[in-house]
């Protein structure tokens, strides 16, 4: 385990010397302010394609926007910042592993277990700090337009959908621990995410997959309560963890 | 009036945000002659057709050379 600490402020300095760490502060704030401000513009665009709507018979009265929409935008745009995310950090082991930058701090007595962690821990703080960040500027707006109390379970929501990130970014460590390019990393947390997504389309094995998390909608609405979703909560932290320990091992064994 | 006034809150963040991600790539591209792939052209017309924010984010993800 020593090394955790070393690895961890080379991380950090690293997140800040690429600009990672600008490129998704910005990603996450303009999410952020988006889905109010899409949510504000929706009657405007309305009124201006209620013309062309008129002539094929639909008439607009006054469309009446809800916190409800902005959350609902808010909803519809996190899967593009954990993409962003998950896109930018595909290259942080197999980029280490490709140009031998490793042999040297691992030659020297660090653990490799301690590398693997201090990475994991960088990208899971890097998407809670994200998301509570987006999750703050969202909920900051909503409440200055409309009001949040009407809608149910935004914090909840959200924390699901941090669980469920946690959950990709456990899977792109596992592709990671054996995988010797970042495109494979990439396809192969891809592949996660599309099957799952397949797999969730099936009623009652949605209920304990880790997509289960990602349907804010139906919490928002109060057509599901928290309980339902506990059940895919246990599963995808048991998920991670078994995912992260399986890359702790194919880590140790394989060559870097 | 009214009406932007109303707009306003959000507008000057996101102003502000996009257009000073805007000069930071535009100004990283122009000094810099590598990139992971593709040329100046390609990314100077790639971040100005896109320029809210996703122009500019595909060439700090895809192009910025991190050397």
């Amino acid at each position: 385990m020593n090394g955790i600490v070393p690895f961890f402020k080379k991380e950090i300095c690293e997140m800040i010397r690429t600009k990672r760490l600008m490129v998704l502060g910005i990603v996450f704030t303009l999410l952020g302010i988006m889905a109010p401000w899409l949510a504000k513009l929706t009657p405007k665009m309305y009124e201006m394609l209620s013309d062309d709507l008129d002539q094929q018979g639909v008439i607009i009265k006054d469309v009446k926007v809800t916190a409800l929409d902005s959350w609902l935008n808010f909803e519809k745009n996190l899967p593009m910042a954990l993409i962003i995310m998950l896109i930018i950090f595909c290259s942080i082991f197999t980029n280490e592993y490709s140009k031998g930058t490793l042999i040297p701090l691992i030659t020297k007595g660090l653990s490799r277990t301690g590398m693997v962690l201090a990475k994991v821990t960088v990208m899971m703080l890097t998407w809670t700090a994200g998301l509570w960040l987006c999750f703050g500027i969202t909920c900051f707006y909503t409440d200055f337009y409309w009001d949040n109390s009407t809608v149910s379970g935004i914090a909840f929501s959200t924390f699901c959908w941090w669980l469920f990130g946690v959950f990709m970014i456990c899977t792109e460590t596992f592709f990671s621990s054996f995988a010797s390019s970042s495109a494979q990393v990439l396809a192969g947390t891809g592949a996660v995410y599309f099957i799952l997504m397949l797999a969730g389309a099936y009623k009652k094995l949605s209920e304990l997959l880790p997509v289960r998390l990602t349907d804010s909608t139906s919490l928002y609405k109060s057509s599901l309560s928290k309980s339902d979703y506990f059940t895919a909560i246990i599963i995808t932290a048991a998920l991670s963890v078994v995912l992260i320990l399986s890359a702790l091992i194919k880590t140790g064994k394989r060559s870097i | 009036m009214d009406e932007i006034k109303e707009y306003l809150p959000m507008l000057i963040p996101i102003v502000v945000v996009q257009l000073s991600l805007l000069v930071y790539v535009l100004v990283h591209i122009l000094k810099h002659d590598h990139y992971k792939t593709g040329s100046r052209a390609l990314w100077l017309a790639v971040v100005l057709i896109g320029m809210n924010f996703v122009g500019p984010v595909i060439y700090l993800i895809f192009g910025r050379d991190e050397e």
